[in-house]
């Protein structure tokens, strides 16, 4: 009798999974190069919602490449509840002040410090092609989506020094628990 | 079934806002830095108490950011604060309703464009407010000494509050 209510009159979770970016090849060759602050995702990525209240409370991130070099690097996720045009591929972030008012919240993704030990922040996943590794990490992000179709418009920053990303995808699944 | 959310259990609620004109002359440490404690509509009931889970903070000016080190004091009924820019002086009365204080580090500030900074904590602050009270007053103290605001700067924010 008490399960049919979980999930009814209580919370229950969920799991929403997608393709945050997709690094490229510049040229043959050579690979995306970003430098600090610079933005990541081409705009805002948009990740609808099954619901408006909740938490996010852990996000898993897995990279893919079909050629060997995938680099552990940190980033910023910002979450916003507006799309944001400001966010330009390559160029450094420029928020304004009307963007920051649909702020969510932000997820600060470390290499060597989200995990221990330090330098093992990403999993490396089975040494075959596709090279593939992961992360995970717990957070806390309770979120109010003002919509009657919830999106969660994502943008991705570099916050290391300077990285060159070679040809791969990188997923993000986010484990909601709803209100 | 979504109508018996917040009715069996918690919800969860975000409110902006605003710490209003701010004093363009320097403050000191330990300085009130609004005029007056700001209202937060916090509680569905009388009496009724909640967590504050996240508050969100955003600097915009035409000059330099100041990103400042702020304590967030939470009273749970009305209270008058000393004046916006003199130094922090609560009464006894006073801190018989506190609820809690939140500190914001400079640290904790990220800028985000030109002008632009925000600032992001999970306190998970316990409030209940007073017997008469539905709403929370929080009062902005500046924690460091020499933070001077160019005419026209703000700084507003949200709260998310999950409410009992």
């Amino acid at each position: 009798m008490l399960n049919r209510y979980l999930g009814q009159i209580g919370q229950d979770r969920t799991v929403v999974k997608f393709l945050l970016n997709h690094y490229g090849i510049i040229e043959p060759g050579e690979s995306e190069r970003f430098t600090i602050n610079q933005i990541m995702t081409t705009g805002s990525v948009q990740v609808p919602l099954p619901f408006q209240n909740g938490v996010i409370e852990r996000v898993i991130f897995e990279q893919e490449s079909v050629i060997f070099g995938l680099l552990e690097h940190s980033f910023r996720l910002w979450m916003f509840q507006d799309t944001i045009t400001s966010a330009v591929r390559g160029a450094t972030k420029a928020f304004t002040s009307n963007e920051m008012d649909s702020l969510v919240s932000y997820i600060d993704i470390r290499n060597g410090v989200d995990f221990p030990p330090p330098n093992d922040s990403w999993f490396w996943g089975e040494q075959s092609v596709p090279y593939a590794n992961m992360l995970q990490k717990n957070v806390n992000v309770p979120f109010i989506i003002n919509s009657e179709y919830p999106v969660l418009h994502i943008v991705q920053e570099y916050t290391g020094s300077v990285v060159r990303l070679g040809d791969s995808e990188i997923f993000c699944t986010l484990i909601i628990k709803r209100d | 079934m979504e109508f018996y959310t917040g009715k069996t259990g918690q919800d969860r609620v975000l409110r902006a806002f605003d710490f209003g004109t701010l004093d363009t002359a320097a403050y000191a440490a330990n300085d009130i830095l609004t005029s007056g404690a700001i209202s937060i509509d916090a509680a569905r009931f009388l009496g009724f108490s909640g967590v504050v889970e996240r508050i969100i903070l955003k600097e915009t000016t035409s000059g330099t950011l100041q990103a400042p080190a702020i304590r967030l004091w939470f009273f749970g009924s009305a209270i008058t604060p000393a004046a916006r820019n003199s130094p922090q002086a609560f009464t006894s009365s006073q801190f018989d309703i506190l609820v809690g204080y939140a500190d914001i580090t400079a640290a904790d500030w990220i800028t985000g464009g030109t002008g632009v900074a925000i600032a992001q904590i999970t306190p998970n602050l316990i409030y209940n407010c007073q017997a008469t009270s539905k709403t929370l007053y929080m009062v902005p103290e500046l924690k460091a000494a020499g933070e001077t605001f160019a005419s026209g700067a703000t700084i507003k924010g949200q709260i998310v509050l999950r409410r009992d």
